[in-house]
């Protein structure tokens, strides 16, 4: 089965599109940029904590007046004592969740950068509405024009490689919004188990053949999605899963996270031009029974961080960067449950070899006068401050305006390495612009 | 550069598929014309021959056609299909006037289902926590939420009240509860029986009142436990989000007063201090056994809903502007009369009217059918068969009538309409192996009823349902259905579960008339309502035409095969069971 041109069926969305362009004027695009694949870019991970991860948990406050505030104020029946945090390299305002040793090693280790107090710039406790702006790359929906904010950034990639086999992959379910309007995305949970297995036996093969023949030119995004499917089907049934022996010896842990994780690195591996990868996870909506709940969470996330981070610098030190964050934190006051209901500001984890570790951005403080509305961590940094850096130092792409429709105000907190570039705020998208002016 | 963070006091800009900006309910908006006359929109994509009325009507109002009840349309009083159609909207309308008893029967004790007629006390103490709050052993506790999934499998395929199993599954999403979520699972067949199925054609009030009280929504956003002293907003915030107004009426951090008034005096949407109002009114209604002090000292929790005064915030509660009043002769006043703002808000029915539409009609519906049902809607408010009304403004529309392709049929109406055309028979014994087998390959394809993780419910626009997992997941699921042999673990339970070959030897009765071309026109008709294109049929016919299957496709399309046998190595039925499957596979399956 051929594989088809991935661009031409990313709906176009009424500006310049690579496909609108056609390959000559892509190809002089390219020519001016001076490559034809771009300077080496990281695998961008991005783990989205679905349900609000409660960042005075995870990162709870170890001295000091917010400590104070915390323990006996805000906190009496649910916060992490001092003596039961994990102590962080340099730091004494701040530890790390007992149940998070993985990642708190990272810290220690210099592979993690972690930013105080994100999110939206502006509020919003809903669920759905905080993790659909963060989706789809926009608080202002009108101007996402149905894209989600990963299916523009392929669109305006001038380095992701025509024959990328398979650029994005979600390892879940389902598909997520951030590749809203690009049906090629793969959502593939077992690897293993995506073919079209379950024929009978006579004749299995021969209907396979004929879906082959029926999805050959695909000529409706339903259709093309059934293409992708068959398409990428073929090529990780070419991949030997049962034998992967992950990097540095690392161990996966037996959950959904692990099995998400160690498919994203065997695909990494497979060298099938994986470029991004939506890593969704969820069950931190911890209104009742928070102490248990978290616990079982974090001690997931951190082996899960842990293994991945081993296992991508075995074969590709320096080539990943791994972004950790929810749709809002959680109240700064426990409730009836001793748990936590909506928030707004939370840290963001980045995880690589590139990282400027330690904290970055401003803790916002939690006297009373500094919460949001009387009861959150307020947010100090644009979420989309410490995306847009990674977009341009590691991944090479400073389309933010395009990406970031209502983004105009780039503002870099030096969480990573690299060069950075000059943004182009513009909410079209012009690569000869951009290759020709800059 | 500093950031502004000052709050924005406007509303998003919604406009997007999905997620549009809200538009006032005009106070009379007109009536829709009505017509009868239906034909497809020249600008419709789904497919190059598009199907037939009655295909249509079933595949957007139904689980999809199947031969009975396409024949049924067919024998009704009336001239043209037009006509027919009409009078089965009014019979599906209409429910309790269908008789089901064959459906219902396979959901008897005889076949295995042992929870479904427990009473809400029974379940909770029989299947969730013993007399000391121990909770069952995990096969009790997952036996009646199970047996609700098999039963609504067994619905979709079997029962001729088809709009009632489309309206149950709407309802459910709606208020959808998932039961992932521990405590969920013993209580559920009270939550599908009690609370959301005696309702789905009702009263949107009463829907709401029953699912505030029931068991399995007050532990699944936690108001069981949401009292006075620390109240617990998950399910307020629910109920004014996504029950009642909607996201689109959020009006974020504003202050009430800043909500503009409509022409009735409603405040147009609601804010952040709404929230913990209603939060506030929310305490106290909770359930005997949310309490640990329920098992102590002799008492004995039953599950039944339970008004906690000693919970309860007896202050007074200001919603939409409006005071509530705890009174101590009539405790639960103050939620009720908030109940019934909500329920008659504009707000809420337009935002009930445009998801209804989105599920029959289309992703983006048009403005003027939302307006005419959510008026039916407003209008009819406390009627006990408001939703009834409003459902036939919605299928008796244009816009119903004449649109297809508009959505995709999600994963279970595809493998639930697959059943139906292969009129599979499979038991489902919730006792018989196999049924597993069943339910567990459900979750692979993305939409196992009732375990959408977030209270908003499954996805309703294309865009979600367009991933490749699902898609493969969803084949695979049919293309195992679609030769399956088996209904139980003994040799002498082996036999074909679908009836393919009956419903071909009575479609094709000549045997001159079984060839390659004849096979894949008469089945692809009857699974997608129209012909196929020629590039379709060859594909199909190539597979159908092949006599031998160690050297497959191709052959000749236009001579007769012998369907009534099944030998090597050609394998005629088996086959035909394998390009009938891939009828289902086709994008044309798609739509609906």
């Amino acid at each position: 089965m051929k594989k088809i041109n991935r661009r031409q069926f990313i709906q176009g969305s009424g500006v310049i599109t690579l496909s609108g362009l056609g390959g000559l004027q892509l190809g002089m695009a390219r020519n001016l940029l001076g490559t034809n694949d771009g300077p080496a870019r990281d695998l961008l991970v991005y783990v989205f904590l679905n349900g609000a991860m409660d960042g005075l948990h995870m990162v709870p406050p170890r001295s000091g007046n917010d400590y104070n505030y915390y323990r006996n104020d805000l906190r009496p029946n649910l916060h992490i004592a001092n003596t039961e945090s994990l102590a962080l390299n340099g730091q004494n305002a701040f530890g790390m969740h007992p149940a998070a040793a993985g990642m708190a090693d990272l810290f220690n280790r210099n592979k993690m950068a972690i930013v105080h107090a994100t999110g939206l710039s502006q509020s919003n406790r809903s669920h759905f509405e905080a993790t659909k702006y963060m989706e789809l790359g926009a608080q202002d929906l009108g101007a996402t024009a149905g894209t989600g904010w990963l299916t523009r950034y392929f669109q305006s990639s001038l380095h992701t490689p025509e024959n990328a086999l398979i650029p994005s992959v979600i390892p879940g379910d389902a598909n997520s919004a951030a590749f809203l309007g690009d049906p090629t995305a793969l959502a593939v949970n077992d690897p293993e188990d995506f073919t079209m297995s379950k024929g009978h036996w006579a004749w299995g093969a021969s209907q396979a053949e004929t879906l082959n023949r029926l999805y050959e030119n695909p000529n409706s995004p339903e259709a093309t999605v059934g293409h992708q499917a068959l398409y990428t089907s073929q090529v990780i049934q070419s991949i030997d899963w049962d034998n992967y022996q992950a990097g540095n010896n690392a161990v996966y842990p037996d959950s959904q996270l692990g099995d998400q994780l160690k498919t994203v690195a065997q695909l990494y591996r497979s060298d099938i031009g994986l470029e991004v990868a939506y890593v969704p996870t969820g069950g931190w909506d911890t209104h009742d029974g928070q102490s248990y709940r978290f616990n079982n969470l974090a001690a997931e996330l951190s082996a899960g961080l842990s293994a991945f981070y081993e296992d991508l610098h075995a074969h590709h030190p320096g080539r990943f960067t791994i972004v950790v964050q929810s749709e809002f934190g959680r109240r700064a006051y426990q409730n009836s449950a001793n748990s936590t209901d909506h928030g707004y500001g939370n840290p963001m984890f980045v995880i690589g070899d590139t990282v400027n570790p330690g904290f970055h951005g401003q803790f916002p403080g939690l006297a009373a006068n500094e919460l949001f509305e009387g009861g959150d961590v307020n947010v100090t940094t644009d979420y989309r401050d410490v995306i847009s850096e990674i977009l341009m130092k590691r991944m090479r792409n400073r389309f933010l305006g395009y990406i970031f429709p209502d983004y105009n105000n780039y503002n870099p907190l030096n969480i990573v390495q690299g060069d950075d570039m000059t943004p182009i705020f513009d909410a079209n998208y012009d690569p000869i612009f951009a290759s020709g002016f800059d | 550069m500093p950031i502004d963070y000052t709050p924005k006091r406007k509303k998003p800009n919604k406009d997007i598929a999905g997620y549009r900006q809200q538009k006032k309910l005009s106070r009379r908006p007109k009536q829709p014309v009505i017509k009868t006359h239906a034909f497809i929109s020249s600008t419709n994509k789904a497919a190059a021959n598009p199907p037939n009325l009655i295909h249509r009507v079933l595949s957007k109002m139904a689980y999809g056609p199947n031969s009975s009840d396409v024949a049924h349309i067919k024998q009704l009083p009336g001239v043209s299909d037009e006509t027919k159609v009409m009078a089965y909207i009014d019979e599906q309308l209409n429910p309790h006037t269908i008789n089901d008893t064959a459906c219902e029967q396979r959901l008897t004790g005889a076949n295995g289902f042992t929870t479904l007629n427990k009473t809400r006390q029974q379940l909770y103490q029989q299947h969730f926590r013993k007399a000391n709050g121990d909770t069952y052993e995990w096969s009790h506790l997952v036996r009646p939420s199970r047996e609700v999934s098999l039963a609504t499998i067994l619905r979709g395929i079997h029962s001729k009240r088809q709009l009632k199993e489309m309206m149950a599954d709407f309802w459910h999403n709606h208020f959808n509860i998932s039961n992932d979520a521990y405590g969920v699972q013993p209580m559920f067949v009270h939550y599908d029986r009690d609370v959301i199925r005696p309702n789905v054609l009702g009263n949107f009030r009463e829907m709401l009142y029953q699912v505030t009280r029931s068991t399995c929504m007050l532990i699944y956003l936690n108001n069981g436990s949401n009292r006075a002293s620390a109240p617990n907003e998950n399910f307020a915030r629910e109920v004014m989000e996504l029950h009642t107004l909607g996201a689109d009426n959020y009006f974020g951090h504003m202050d009430w007063q800043d909500v503009p008034l409509d022409n009735d005096g409603y405040r147009t949407g609601y804010v952040e201090a709404d929230v913990l109002e209603m939060a506030r009114a929310l305490t106290g209604w909770s359930f005997s056994g949310a309490s640990w002090w329920d098992f102590q000292d002799g008492k004995v929790a039953t599950g039944l809903f339970l008004y906690r005064n000693d919970w309860h915030d007896t202050g007074t509660k200001r919603v939409l502007g409006e005071d509530f009043y705890y009174t101590s002769a009539n405790p639960q006043q103050d939620l009720n009369q908030i109940l019934d703002l909500l329920a008659q808000h504009p707000g809420t029915n337009r935002f009930l009217a445009e998801k209804l539409c989105r599920r029959f009609i289309s992703d983006e519906p048009n403005t003027a059918i939302i307006d005419a049902v959510a008026n039916t809607l407003q209008q009819n408010w406390q009627a006990p068969d408001q939703i009834k009304l409003a459902m036939e403004t919605l299928l008796k529309s244009n816009d119903f009538l004449t649109t297809w392709g508009e959505k995709v049929k999600r994963p279970f109406e595809r493998i639930i309409g697959a059943m139906r055309q292969l009129q599979y028979k499979f038991r489902f014994n919730p006792e018989v192996e196999h049924t597993g087998w069943h339910y567990w390959t459900l979750f692979d394809t993305g939409q196992q009823p009732f375990f959408w993780a977030s209270p908003n419910g499954y996805p309703d626009v294309t865009s979600h349902w367009l991933g490749t997992l699902s898609m493969v997941a969803t084949w695979k699921f049919i293309q195992w259905i679609s030769h399956f042999d088996r209904d139980g673990g003994e040799p002498n339970d082996r036999f074909l579960l679908n009836k393919v070959l009956e419903d071909t030897l009575i479609g094709l009765p000549n045997a001159n008339d079984h060839t390659a071309a004849k096979l894949v026109d008469f089945w692809y008709e009857k699974i997608i309502g129209a012909l196929p294109d020629s590039t379709t049929h060859n594909h199909l016919a190539d597979l159908m035409a092949s006599d031998d299957h160690r050297n497959a496709i191709g052959g000749d399309h236009n001579s007769a095969m012998d369907l009534t046998v099944n030998n090597w190595p050609a394998y005629n039925q088996d086959k035909l069971y394998a390009m009938v499957a891939t009828i289902f596979f086709t994008p044309e399956f798609l739509y609906r």
